[in-house]
C-alpha cells in the first residue's frame, strides 16, 4: 500500500511537443483517482509515466515515498490494465495470471493459491484452461483485472479499461472495479475520457486539458463548483449552457441578440465581459421564483428520453440553450417557454482566463422581471 | 478489403493478358517437368542417338547408389544449417531493427538489399572473401589460427556454401520476421515489462511463441530454398567439391545429367526432387494456411 506523489513532472517529446507541463498531484494511499479529459490532454501519458512506460523529462514521481523515475516498470510494484487487455494470447488464463508471479520467483503453491483467489473474486474460475481468444470481451477484461490483482501491487493503473466493452457490460464492470478497489484498498489511477465513468468511480476526479490539471477534487465538487469553463463544460451531460455577456451598471446582459433572456441584476461584479453558465438541470420551465436568470425562449426541438426530456431552445449565440424538463413534458418546436434558473445555481466565468468567479448569492441579484433599480 | 471488379469488353482479352505468364510457366516449368518424368523411364545411349525404355531401372539404380545417399546427407546438413543460420540472424536483425527509432527505413533498406543479388553473384562474392590467397575473410580467419580453404577442406567448402546461401536468404526472412514482430501489440510487451520480465525473458516467453506461425512458415520456405534453389551458389563456388563434399541434390542432378551425360539417371533424380517439393508444398498449405494457433 502506498500513495503516489507527482512533483513538477514534465513530458517533452523529442520533436518538441510538450505533452505534460509542470504537473503536480498527490494521490493518498488507498484512493481511486480518475484522470479524465479529451484525447490528447496528456492523461494517458501521465499514467504511462507512473507505470514507467514513458520516460520523465523533468520532475519526480514517487510511489510509497520512493522515487521511481529511473526504475523499470517491473520494479515499481505496480500493475496495469490496458484498454485492449494486452493478455498473452499464447497462454492459458492460469498462465496469464501466473506470469508476473513466476517472473518474481514466487513459490509454485503460492502462485496457485493466489491465482485461485483472484479468479474466485472475479467469477472466472471455470475459464482457467482457456486461451484469451476463446473468451468474450467481458471475460478478457476480467482476466486483465485478475492479472493485476494476483500481483498484489501497491498501485493499480487503469488505461481506459472499459472502452472496448458494450454499454451494458461497461456499467457492470464499472461497478465491479469500484467494488474490488474498495475491497482491496489499493491506490489506483484510472484514465478515461468518459465523464460518466469518471464521476461514478472517482474518489478524486482530476480533469486534465492540454497537459495541465484544470481541476482536482471530488466529483461533486467539480460538478458544483467547476473552476474553469473547461471543467464546467466537460463535467455533466448535456454540457453546461454558456452565455457570453457583459456586466454594466449593475446588470448582466447577454451579448448580441438576447433571444428572450432578460437582463439580470448583478451587484458586486466588476463591469466588463463575463460568461454566465447554467446547467440544463438547473434551468427550469416556469415563472421566475426569487432571484436569478429568467427569460422566454423559443423551442427548437425536444428529445424525450424517458425519465426526462431535453428541450433545445434558441439561444443568444449559435448554440442552443438546453434545459432538462420532466419526462412527461410536451414542448413542441415553435412553442415559447418561460425559463428560470435561481441565482445560486448560476456560474460566472472570466471571459479572458476562463476561470470561475465567486458563486453568486441571491442577495446579489433581484428578480430580473421586477422593476429595475434606480441608479 | 473490397477489390474493384474489372469487366472486360471482350471475352478473349483476359486470356490474352494471362498468356505471357502461362506461356512462361508452360515452356519453362510444365514442359521440362513432363520431359523429365518421361525421360526418367528411358536410357540414352552414349552418343545420344537412341532411347530405350527401361521402366523403373533408373530409380532402382539411383536408390542403390551410395553416392546418392551421400548427396542426400550433404543436402540435409546444408539445408538445416542454412535455414538455422539464415533464420537466427534474420530474427536477430529484425528484433534489433524493430527497436530502432531513428533511421528505420535506411536500416531496413540495407537489410533487404542482398535479396536482389543473383545467387551466382552472391556465391562468387563469398568465394572471393574466403579465397585462401586473396580473400579478406580467409585472411582474418588465418589470423585467429583457422585454416580456411574451401578447395581442399570439405568442412570449409560446406561452411562457405552455407554462409553464401544463408546470406541471401536473410533479407527475405528479415522482412517476414519484422512484419511478425510489428504485428505483436505494443501493450503486450508493456504488460510483460510490468509483470517484471526483462528484455531477454520477454523475447523468449512472449515474442518467440507469438512469432511461431512466422517461424514455421519461414522454416518451410528456407528448407525449400536450401534444397532446390541453391544450385547457382554451389556452381559458382565449390562445384560440388572437394570430392562430393558439397554436391547437394540439385547440383548432382545437373552434374550427372549434363557432365556425366546420364540423362535417364538425372531425370530420375529430378523426379525424386519434384516429389519432395510437392510434399513440402503440401505441408506448407496444410499447416500454414490454417495458421499455427496459440
Amino acid at each position: 500500500m502506498a500513495g503516489i506523489t507527482i512533483d513538477g513532472v514534465r513530458k517533452v517529446y523529442p520533436n518538441g511537443f510538450q505533452a505534460i507541463e509542470d504537473l503536480s498531484l498527490n494521490i493518498p494511499d488507498g484512493e481511486l483517482v480518475v484522470l479524465v479529459g479529451p484525447s490528447g490532454c496528456g492523461k494517458s501519458t501521465l499514467l504511462r509515466m507512473i507505470a514507467g512506460l514513458e520516460t520523465i523529462s523533468d520532475g519526480d514521481i514517487s510511489i510509497g515515498g520512493r522515487i521511481v523515475n529511473r526504475l523499470e516498470p517491473g520494479e515499481r510494484d505496480i500493475a496495469m490494465v490496458f484498454q485492449n487487455y494486452a493478455l498473452y494470447p499464447h497462454m492459458t488464463i492460469f498462465d496469464n495470471l501466473a506470469y508476473g508471479l513466476r517472473n518474481r520467483k514466487t513459490p509454485k503453491a503460492e502462485i496457485k493459491q493466489r491465482v485461485e483467489e483472484a479468479v474466485q473474486m472475479l467469477g472466472i474460475a471455470h475459464l482457467l484452461d482457456r486461451k484469451p481468444r476463446q473468451m468474450s470481451g467481458g471475460q478478457r477484461q476480467r482476466v486483465a483485472m485478475g492479472r493485476a490483482i494476483v500481483r498484489e501491487p501497491s498501485v493499480f493503473l487503469f488505461d481506459e479499461p472499459l472502452s472496448n466493452l458494450d454499454a451494458k457490460l461497461r456499467v457492470q464492470m464499472r461497478v465491479e472495479i469500484k467494488r474490488l478497489q474498495r475491497q482491496l484498498k489499493t491506490t489506483s489511477v484510472y484514465v478515461t475520457h468518459d465523464q460518466l465513468e469518471a464521476m461514478t468511480l472517482a474518489d478524486t476526479l482530476v480533469v486534465m486539458n492540454a497537459g495541465r490539471i484544470e481541476q482536482a477534487g471530488t466529483p461533486m465538487e467539480l460538478y458544483s463548483n467547476p473552476a474553469t469553463v473547461f471543467v464546467a463544460t466537460f463535467i455533466g451531460s448535456p454540457a453546461m449552457n454558456m452565455l457570453p455577456g457583459i456586466v454594466a451598471d449593475g446588470f448582466f446582459r447577454v451579448e448580441g441578440d438576447a433571444a428572450g433572456i432578460q437582463p439580470m441584476s448583478l451587484r458586486g461584479v466588476a463591469n466588463g465581459p463575463v460568461i454566465l453558465g447554467v446547467r440544463p438541470e438547473h434551468l427550469q420551465v416556469g415563472p421566475a421564483i426569487g432571484a436569478g436568470l429568467s427569460g422566454r425562449l423559443h423551442v427548437i426541438s425536444s428529445e424525450p428520453i424517458g425519465a426526462e426530456t431535453l428541450v433545445y431552445c434558441e439561444g443568444p449565440g449559435s448554440d442552443p440553450l438546453i434545459l432538462r424538463a420532466a419526462g412527461e413534458a410536451t414542448h413542441r418546436p415553435g412553442d415559447m417557454v418561460d425559463v428560470f434558473a435561481p441565482a445560486d445555481r448560476l456560474h460566472l466565468f472570466d471571459t479572458e482566463t476562463g476561470e470561475a468567479k465567486p458563486r453568486l448569492t441571491a442577495v446579489q441579484t433581484v428578480m430580473a422581471t421586477g422593476p429595475q433599480p434606480v441608479t | 478489403m473490397q477489390t474493384k471488379r474489372v469487366t472486360f469488353r471482350h471475352v478473349w482479352l483476359p486470356y490474352l493478358l494471362c498468356l505471357p505468364q502461362l506461356a512462361v510457366t508452360l515452356i519453362f516449368f510444365i514442359w521440362p517437368a513432363g520431359e523429365a518424368i518421361v525421360e526418367s523411364f528411358y536410357q540414352t545411349n552414349a552418343f545420344g542417338t537412341s532411347l530405350r525404355f527401361v521402366g523403373l531401372a533408373n530409380f532402382q539404380r539411383l536408390f542403390s547408389d551410395p553416392s546418392y545417399y551421400a548427396s542426400i546427407r550433404v543436402s540435409v546438413i546444408f539445408a538445416l544449417a542454412t535455414s538455422a543460420l539464415a533464420m537466427t540472424l534474420s530474427l536477430l536483425f529484425a528484433a534489433v531493427a524493430d527497436r530502432i527509432v531513428r533511421g528505420t527505413n535506411a536500416y531496413r533498406t540495407f537489410l533487404i538489399w542482398p535479396y536482389a543479388v543473383a545467387p551466382a553473384v552472391a556465391g562468387v562474392l563469398w568465394m572471393f572473401l574466403f579465397n585462401p590467397s586473396i580473400g579478406i575473410a580467409a585472411y582474418a580467419l588465418e589470423m585467429v589460427g583457422i585454416d580456411f580453404n574451401a578447395t581442399i577442406s570439405p568442412n570449409s567448402a560446406m561452411a562457405l556454401i552455407i554462409v553464401a546461401a544463408a546470406w541471401k536468404q536473410i533479407s527475405y526472412n528479415f522482412l517476414f520476421f519484422l512484419a511478425g514482430l510489428q504485428a505483436i501489440p505494443n501493450s503486450v510487451y508493456e504488460a510483460a515489462a510490468i509483470d517484471g520480465a526483462g528484455p531477454v525473458k520477454r523475447f523468449f516467453t512472449i515474442v518467440l511463441p507469438l512469432l511461431s506461425p512466422t517461424t514455421f512458415f519461414l522454416l518451410v520456405v528456407n528448407m525449400v530454398y536450401a534444397f532446390f534453389d541453391t544450385f547457382a551458389v554451389v556452381h559458382a563456388t565449390t562445384q560440388g567439391g572437394p570430392g562430393q563434399a558439397t554436391s547437394i541434390l540439385v547440383y548432382k542432378v545437373w552434374k550427372d545429367g549434363f557432365v556425366g551425360l546420364d540423362l535417364g539417371g538425372s531425370a530420375a533424380q529430378s523426379v525424386v526432387l519434384m516429389a519432395m517439393v510437392a510434399a513440402l508444398t503440401v505441408i506448407q498449405f496444410r499447416y500454414i494456411e490454417r495458421r499455427v494457433e496459440y
